[in-house]
């Protein structure tokens, strides 16, 4: 496979196998710097249904959706939040960000938070307390580090490319690589669990690339 | 700093640009660890194995160990953020003596003087039993050996005990009433072997996630599998079960009897096993003297527990009782699993009984993925405390002081005078703690361990540690000397603080649930060149004297290989695990015999119990022809309970109309001394709450985050309010996990040390573990 072909990375997310032990948010803060879950990129929402004693309730694992149709890139006034469709990958330019918090307000997810920068892994963002905006990134250094590694090879479903969140979960339930692969783990995953597939507010026409399996 | 102050820089600062490095890595690349070493998690009694990537003697990076059956690569997320303890600046590096209100730091040796000095000017004055020992199930079992050594052996007092006692003590008496011998039958594996899953006062999605993962995926591979969670509260795992049975607390005698009842009446009960490898009983220990009872008594017994009857009183309906036990009797193979919900209980004992009793009546025992699985918390609950005997009636290699052929074995592997070891039980940690200060014990020696904040009924027992020479040994010291700091209350009472190394900056070996013991080797220099606390043992020893009794351990290795001589022959033979074989293999189960390739996954059973398999063929052991003998008693039977439901300590009444009860959640373990200092964990859930049921809130006109003041017969306390909605049908991003008490039970997390759970608790014990009832109290609610 040759490196400059277009990925489509999407993350699946199997909601039946989420325990709600939020291993994935430690492990996200872990992985790029976040002291303040209250701030972390990668949260766990809840939502309960019914009266006593018939319950219900479903964990909703929310990183940034890496929207096809991303509100936060068309609402940012200086282009930097783009869209890199390379990889299909959301990201932020921090060379053009002017911190102006639009698009945490576009963002039907609130998948954008402010974080300040204190402690972070990034060396690029290198001022104490300066705030920045924050996202899931799908974990993209390990994605870059994997393309410019000599060991590279052709299996990109392997989980040298998978986001923390993914390597970490102790239910199991997720599944990352490239849908452009039609032999990938996850096309694979998607194209039997066709019945069971969803997305998170599909009314927003918003085309994320999480796909969630069995029931909001 | 906070969001507010965050967007008042932005707009002092105006525009500017965060310097652009586009496609750069994000990873320091000289941050790659040189190497990647094997430990044991430092957390649950899970066990999970751990990778941590060391560079320049400095641990960088943790990861889940693939290669390691219990958790094959996962971590949760306290494992994953260990690192912030292991490099907190708050560990501790000083010792510490008290004078009047302050703290002096001193050297180590003066510190160990002023100890050794302080026994032996208590004993002298006051005999050898007003000193005492008290630790947590956290030390490795070398170092837990050497303070049993140091205490039951040298300084002839049995006034040990480990806080396991609060902890799994019913299930330790659960096993040894019912099957003669204790620790588990079965493991982790009869998870993936099992066609039904109940779990008894647990929730493990919080508490031991990597289980529960793998419960999880079980249940998703196989459709079939079903989940049924017992719990008042509507936890994460009850979010995931098949059949949630939300009891009133302190019912569950009434349920594990009216399940009976149902596996009786229709049919589901396996007479042919009842008849060979039991015996029904009533009475024992505490409760009178045992009795025999005809199955037809007991029949007749259980129909006073019909669940028409007495579903009122548990607060489920009968359909749902019934749909469980037929659960229970169809499946082929049935797994328990049950934590603190079964063991804090005023009858905790007969509730593991109890559980045991299903599986009994059933036969759904002995083999792969059937069994009673007690799950424990803490690292080395069952290894340095059961096993090695750490209790105030225990001596190592399951063996009891009051036996005295037990005794004199210890007595010679220990090369110590004959009759160095006193008959007498100690007391045990609530009458230990009660005869503090003003009774007969003058000095308390504390280790690993925070009493001062999880002990029941507080009020009563902090004046006590106030009165009483305290020896605090602990990673974390008193705030007193750090301003400003997480507290570890115990430290606080402390008149000498002894620091010791942390986890990998020492080594031995931990036990975990399924009896596996694993080899968690020195990784890197302790901070400050601080001694382990096995190290701290042997040098207060060496100042006592009994320099000759210790001088021959240099290493840990020797430590362990004494243990083992003390395990051989007994049920717990580890003979077999030599350092070696530890770090060839990993861990290994016991029983694990010398020359031994592999442990035992499932005791009891010929097919798979080492032990049993030497007993058969060395002696005239006859055993009946499906391989299952319970060599715990002479007969060779386990022991069927016929017990009564017996009302909880204390109710809820007119004044104090709730039930109260405490636990857990994800973020915080235990106490809290070593994840509230985990910057990640302790950013989301800061301090505690109180969860009330939507429709108490409502009638007490009590609303979300509202603050609250919480009365129990013992004490008082302020804390705020956390209601779930249900109608508010809507994704929340609540702070913490949701989980929803039933109506008429209230729910206080006892991790923070800022309001303490329990001044409110009570300190009322189960008769025969000496466990106090931690789940159960009557308290009010007022809005303030």
């Amino acid at each position: 496979m040759r490196t400059d072909e277009k990925k489509r990375y999407v993350m699946i997310i199997d909601l039946q196998k989420c325990l709600g032990c939020k291993t994935c948010t430690a492990a996200c803060c872990k992985e790029n710097g976040i002291f303040d879950q209250s701030r972390a990129w990668h949260r766990v929402l809840e939502t309960v249904s019914g009266h006593f004693p018939d319950y219900k309730k479903k964990f909703i694992p929310a990183p940034c959706m890496h929207c096809n149709n991303p509100p936060c890139v068309s609402y940012c006034p200086t282009t930097a939040s783009y869209k890199d469709r390379k990889r299909s990958i959301v990201r932020i330019d921090y060379s053009r960000c002017i911190t102006c918090e639009k698009c945490i307000d576009a963002c039907p997810y609130n998948a954008r938070v402010l974080n300040d920068s204190y402690n972070r892994r990034d060396e690029r963002v290198i001022s104490e307390y300066y705030p920045y905006i924050g996202k899931c990134t799908f974990c993209i250094h390990k994605i870059i580090e994997n393309e410019n590694s000599k060991r590279q090879t052709n299996d990109n479903s392997g989980s040298n490319i998978s986001p923390a969140c993914v390597k970490e979960c102790c239910g199991y339930a997720r599944y990352f690589g490239d849908i452009n692969d039609s032999e990938s783990e996850v096309s694979n995953i998607l194209r039997e669990n066709n019945n069971r597939m969803m997305v998170f507010k599909e009314e927003e026409g918003t085309e994320p690339n999480v796909f969630y399996l069995n029931g909001l | 700093m906070n969001y507010s102050e965050i967007k008042n820089i932005i707009k002092k600062s105006g525009r500017k640009a965060i310097i652009n490095t586009d496609d750069v890595c994000y990873y320091a690349k000289d941050a790659e660890p040189e190497k990647w070493e094997h430990a044991i998690c430092r957390y649950c009694g899970t066990g999970c194995g751990m990778m941590l990537g060391i560079k320049d003697e400095k641990i960088i990076a943790v990861k889940g160990n693939k290669d390691y059956p219990v958790n094959k690569g996962l971590l949760c997320l306290k494992g994953l953020t260990v690192l912030d303890v292991l490099y907190s600046d708050e560990r501790a590096v000083t010792p510490l003596i008290r004078e009047n209100d302050n703290f002096n730091p001193c050297s180590f040796d003066t510190a160990y003087s002023a100890v050794a000095d302080k026994i032996q000017e208590v004993t002298e004055k006051y005999g050898s039993d007003a000193v005492a020992l008290y630790v947590g199930a956290q030390m490795f079992t070398e170092e837990m050996y050497l303070a049993n050594k140091l205490f039951k052996g040298l300084l002839k007092t049995n006034n040990v005990d480990a806080n396991a006692r609060l902890c799994m003590a019913s299930a330790v008496t659960g096993y040894v009433t019912s099957f003669g011998i204790d620790e588990p039958l079965g493991n982790y594996n009869d998870i993936e072997n099992s066609d039904a899953i109940f779990m008894f006062g647990a929730n493990p999605a919080e508490n031991h996630p990597v289980i529960f993962g793998r419960i999880l995926e079980h249940c998703s591979k196989n459709k079939n599998v079903k989940l049924i969670v017992i719990d008042p509260r509507f936890t994460a795992t009850a979010s995931h079960a098949d059949i949630w049975l939300p009891l009133y607390h302190g019912s569950d005698m009434l349920l594990f009897n009216s399940i009976q009842y149902v596996l009786f009446a229709e049919g589901y009960t396996d007479e042919n096993f009842i008849r060979e490898h039991t015996n029904i009983v009533e009475g024992g220990g505490p409760w009178g003297e045992e009795k025999h009872v005809t199955i037809e008594d007991y029949i007749k017994f259980l129909s006073d527990y019909k669940p028409e009857k007495v579903a009122d009183e548990i607060g489920i309906q009968p359909y749902k009782i019934y749909e469980t036990a037929r659960l229970f009797g169809k499946s082929e193979n049935v797994l328990s699993l049950w934590t603190m919900g079964i063991n804090q209980h005023k009858y905790g004992t007969w509730m593991n009984n109890s559980i045991s009793n299903l599986h009994l009546l059933t036969g759904k025992i002995c083999r792969p993925g059937s069994t009673p699985l007690s799950m424990t918390g803490q690292p080395n609950a069952c290894g340095g405390t059961r096993e090695q005997g750490m209790m105030c009636n225990a001596l190592p290699g399951h063996r009891t002081v009051s036996n005295s052929s037990h005794r004199e074995e210890i007595e010679k592997i220990w090369k110590i005078p004959d009759g160095s070891i006193s008959p007498k039980p100690g007391p045990h940690t609530m009458k230990m703690f009660d005869e503090l200060g003003s009774g007969k014990i003058k000095l308390i020696w504390i280790a690993c361990t925070n009493p001062a904040q999880t002990l029941p009924n507080l009020k009563k027992y902090l004046p006590k540690l106030k009165d009483a020479f305290v020896i605090v040994q602990d990673i974390f010291p008193p705030t007193q000397y750090q301003i400003g700091k997480c507290p570890n209350l115990t430290a606080e009472y402390a008149d000498v603080f002894l620091p010791s190394a942390f986890w990998i900056e020492k080594g031995g070996v931990f036990g975990n649930t399924e009896r596996r013991s694993s080899l968690s080797r020195k990784i890197i220099p302790s901070l400050k060149n601080l001694p382990s606390d096995g190290e701290i043992f042997i040098e207060v020893a060496k100042k006592l004297g009994f320099s000759k009794f210790f001088e021959s351990y240099n290493k840990t290795e020797e430590i362990w290989n004494e243990y083992l001589s003390c395990t051989k022959g007994t049920d717990m033979d580890l003979s077999g695990a030599s350092y070696k074989y530890l770090s060839d293999k990993q861990s290994a189960q016991w029983p694990i015999l010398k020359g031994g390739s592999v442990g035992s996954e499932i005791r009891c059973n010929i097919k798979y119990d080492k032990y049993l398999k030497k007993l058969v063929d060395d002696g005239n052991l006859n055993i009946p022809d499906d391989g299952i003998y319970f060599y715990g008693f002479p007969d060779g039977r386990a022991k069927i309970f016929q017990m009564p439901h017996l009302s909880a300590g204390e109710v809820p009444d007119k004044e104090f109309p709730f039930y109260l009860t405490t636990g857990r959640i994800v973020h915080h373990w235990h106490s809290g001394t070593m994840t509230m200092r985990s910057k990640i964990l302790k950013s989301l859930v800061k301090s505690s709450f109180i969860e009330i049921n939507i429709e108490d809130a409502e009638r007490l006109n009590i609303s979300n985050n509202d603050k609250v003041k919480i009365t129990s017969r013992r004490g008082e306390l302020n804390l705020t309010a956390k209601i779930v909605n249900p109608d508010d049908y809507k994704a929340v991003d609540i702070k913490g996990n949701i989980s929803i008490t039933r109506p008429g039970v209230l729910f206080i997390p006892f991790f923070d040390p800022h309001s303490l759970t329990n001044i409110l608790t009570a300190d009322h014990v189960d008769e025969l573990s000496k466990e106090p009832e931690y789940k159960v109290c009557a308290v009010k609610i007022l809005k303030v």
